[in-house]
């Protein structure tokens, strides 16, 4: 990797772990298992008052041969019910990590922003179609939904009991978990649109 | 003139407008009763949807009601003199305002531009200062490198004319001298008994972020690349220590240069047309020292040096050099080895300088070219040429001062100068800072202490040298704030192809007008350096897209075009429609690809797809 990257992710690495934020545990940065510093490890806490409260969000962060003149390429690992955020794929759509990126921006800035856009989601530029129509058209739902994806796979302490159950019903009909909460989440928990979904 | 600024014709007339674009007063109250309730409209909304516009910003608004007199209405906020304890930075930020007005008009294409005493009513500027700021704007922009279409700048003056005519002394005095307009200067010759208000204690109501930047934009003492144009030639001057004069003639016939620069292939035969023009030309004694180095193949980049002969030169130099072929565009490596032998071609003359010879100037056509025709490799060729020549302009003791860049046809000459104002342009946007000014500082590229800090010109940010100039070679805008300084080129595939038709039937909501239909090609290919994954194969595809044939329609066409030639439509990378990475896939410029089913869809009807593609295009810095 190019020096000044090297250089300029060790300052950053330092910048998030002295931040206030950091403090607060509300960001998190990891080394990961790479020597080289090209992948990392981002770790942002759910914004209070919204349906990922509670949540942990793990990012894949991979630092780019050009960085800072290109941005980092960063996702979700953890699964996540956004508009801005694919559900399938964890793919972010957020400016500053495309044509608005910077090079005066930092990963701490960027972890910050990605906080930002978990209380505040854009649904007139969505990443994921079916989330942001969601999100438009019934938001009690949407943010139900959210609030199940969660506790089902960011450590959320809220359930849905309703939701839970119609998972479990689905599952006993013989399809995997993960499935059945796709099928259910992409039909406003239509049981039998979600069913026919599956079997489609 | 002193006719009223509503009442002329011209592509814009600028408004002296505040931070709120409230257009209450003076100037700005006059243009608004003109342009209507609909431009107040389009004024507020803006104001709304971006905030304030800072001090000597500018933004654009149509004319409305004015449209006999102007398209466009430029909206200048120029700096309030009773805002500034500093009055210098008052005086800085005026000129800073003319300026990027002019600037934004090249950027607009447009040609003329009627333009107020910006500052100088209820804003309280002096008038002498007032004057001065003007010329000195206008100046600054004059001897920058790329004046687009602007031909035509009026100033003109509602209430009477003597800013006008402080002004036009002013100008006429400077330009013959060729100084520049020294803001120190200025600040000195304002009469004492001007009503400066707030000049003690002073009212400091304006941002300081913004304050500090724009201090750092004008506070220069040196450009890394400058253009002027002088008896025919193009001069472009390198850190003040070169100069560049690009014009069409025939070389061997130069009268007053000291070196002249031949290309020769490996076999050192005298093949080229140049070499052989001279070997008709210089006479005996040319040839018989010339036969001496002869025989014997020679290395690419050996510079072989003879006498000149009857030529008029003291020196030939013969380069050897491998052709570059239009097969295909040179590759990295090839381009750097060129920029090296530029540079080391005129080093060694430099380096012949340290013994007694004295050769100041240098004569080269354009290298390695021969009868190529293709703009993208003269491009990248000329380009190389400028770094080798800006390479050569860093080392400390430049002796060889002049470099002609002189070609027989008008063709190549034309090609090079383009080539050099946009690079001109590029660097001319750095200014150099004085050193112990804040060097504290550091730079957010590296994130180290600033090492040879330069400004930019236009917000001001400060970076290292090589950190800022690194960062244009991939993307000309600034660091901090993405002001573009220069066109943005993409990695869309080189061998894309895009065809327009024209077609009768409408789209949904644009019920009446035809529709345009865009069919872009794109064939398969591999990855090159550029993109993420060199060698990788990528899937090509077409696509088609639907615009409809209205005005704006029409206007979008065109800029997505200038996108295209850009190549910025399409990208290599991830795809948000299928998830998958290393592909093919539209870049962040959506465009229609159904006629119908609304946004869900991808199709029409859609009221806000227009302004929204606009913008996508406007943060690629088409617009
Ligand atoms: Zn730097
Ligand atoms: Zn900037």
């Amino acid at each position: 990797m190019a020096n000044i990257a090297v250089q300029r992710i060790k300052r950053e690495f330092k910048e998030v772990v002295k931040s206030d934020e950091a403090a607060k545990s509300m960001i998190h940065l990891d080394m990961g298992s790479s020597e080289n510093m090209m992948e990392l490890t981002g770790t942002i806490s759910g914004p209070p008052d919204t349906p990922y409260a509670g949540g942990t969000y793990i990012l894949d962060i991979r630092i780019p041969e050009t960085y800072p003149f290109n941005p980092p390429k960063v996702k979700f690992n953890t699964k996540i019910w956004h508009p801005n955020i694919s559900s399938a794929t964890g793919a972010i759509c957020l400016d500053i990590l495309k044509d608005q990126w910077a090079a005066a921006m930092t990963l701490r800035t960027v972890l910050l922003s990605l906080q930002a856009l978990l209380a505040s989601p854009e649904p007139d530029d969505p990443q994921d179609a079916v989330v942001a129509k969601q999100f438009k058209e019934n938001p009690d739902i949407f943010f139900q939904t959210a609030t199940h994806w969660t506790q089902a796979y960011a450590k959320g302490s809220t359930p849905v009991p309703e939701y839970s159950d119609k998972v479990t019903q689905l599952m006993g009909m013989g399809f995997e978990e993960h499935k059945a909460r796709v099928a259910l989440s992409n039909n406003n928990w239509n049981v039998e649109c979600a069913t026919e979904n599956l079997l489609s | 003139m002193l006719i009223p600024l509503t009442k002329i014709s011209v592509d814009a007339i600028v408004n002296a407008a505040n931070k709120n674009l409230s257009n209450g007063a003076g100037v700005a109250l006059a243009i608004a009763k003109e342009a209507g309730k609909q431009y107040q409209r389009e004024c507020d909304d803006l104001v709304k949807k971006n905030g304030k516009i800072a001090v000597s910003k500018n933004v654009v608004t149509k004319s409305h009601k004015l449209q006999k007199t102007c398209k466009h209405v430029i909206n200048a906020v120029g700096p309030d003199w009773a805002d500034y304890t500093d009055k210098e930075d008052a005086l800085k930020d005026l000129a800073l305002t003319v300026e990027n007005v002019l600037e934004t008009a090249v950027t607009m294409n447009m040609t003329s531009v009627a333009m107020p005493p910006i500052s100088s009513g209820i804003f309280g500027f002096p008038k002498e200062a007032c004057a001065w700021m003007y010329s000195k704007g206008v100046l600054d922009f004059t001897w920058k490198g790329s004046h687009g279409q602007l031909k035509e700048v009026i100033l003109v003056d509602v209430q009477d004319s003597t800013i006008l005519d402080m002004t036009f002394q002013y100008l006429s005095k400077i330009s013959n001298n060729g100084a520049t307009i020294q803001i120190k200067d200025v600040l000195k010759s304002l009469p004492k008994e001007q009503p400066l208000r707030g000049a003690e204690g002073g009212t400091a109501r304006a941002d300081k972020s913004e304050r500090k930047s724009v201090k750092a934009s004008t506070n220069t003492t040196d450009r890394l690349c400058s253009h002027t144009m002088e008896k025919g030639a193009d001069i472009f001057n390198f850190r003040n220590s070169v100069e560049v004069l690009v014009y069409t003639a025939d070389i061997i016939r130069l009268p007053n240069v000291d070196i002249l620069v031949t290309p020769e292939s490996r076999s050192f035969k005298g093949e080229g047309i140049l070499a052989r023009k001279i070997a008709e030309t210089a006479g005996k004694d040319y040839t018989k020292e010339r036969r001496k180095l002869e025989g014997q193949p020679r290395q690419s980049g050996e510079i072989l040096i003879t006498i000149a002969g009857n030529l008029k030169f003291q020196k030939i130099f013969h380069v050897i050099m491998s052709r570059f072929d239009d097969r295909g565009p040179p590759n990295d490596t090839q381009l750097n080895q060129f920029k090296t032998l530029i540079k080391d071609v005129i080093q060694r003359a430099n380096d012949l300088n340290v013994k007694k010879t004295k050769l100041k100037s240098i004569a080269m056509p354009l290298l390695g070219t021969g009868h190529i025709r293709d703009q993208w490799l003269l491009t990248a060729i000329g380009g190389a040429v400028f770094d080798g020549i800006y390479r050569y302009s860093k080392s400390a003791k430049t002796s060889v001062k002049e470099i002609h860049l002189v070609n027989i046809n008008e063709e190549t000459t034309s090609a090079i100068r383009k080539i050099f104002l946009s690079e001109a342009t590029e660097k001319g946007n750095l200014a150099i800072i004085d050193d112990d000014d804040e060097s504290d500082n550091s730079c957010v590229v590296c994130m180290e202490p600033m090492d040879q800090p330069v400004a930019l010109r236009n917000c001001g940010h400060q970076f290292c040298r090589d950190c800022i100039l690194d960062y244009f070679s991939r993307k000309p805008s600034c660091p901090m704030c993405n002001t573009m300084y220069g066109k943005l080129y993409g990695d869309q595939p080189v061998d894309a192809t895009a065809n327009v038709y024209l077609d009768k039937s409408s789209l949904p909501g644009h019920e009446g007008h035809g529709t345009f239909i865009i069919d872009y090609d794109i064939p398969d290919g591999r990855q090159n350096d550029q993109h993420p994954n060199p060698g990788m194969s990528y899937r090509g595809f077409r696509r088609r897209a639907y615009l409809p044939d209205t005005e704006e329609g029409q206007t979008v066409l065109h800029l997505l075009r200038e996108a295209f030639n850009q190549g910025l439509i399409f990208t290599i990378g991830y795809s948000r429609t299928t998830g998958k990475d290393n592909v093919l896939t539209w870049n962040d410029i959506h465009h229609k690809t159904r006629k119908e089913g609304g946004p869900q869809r991808f199709g029409y009807p859609d009221p806000e797809y227009i302004p929204r593609v606009k913008e996508e295009l406007a943060a690629k810095g088409i617009r």
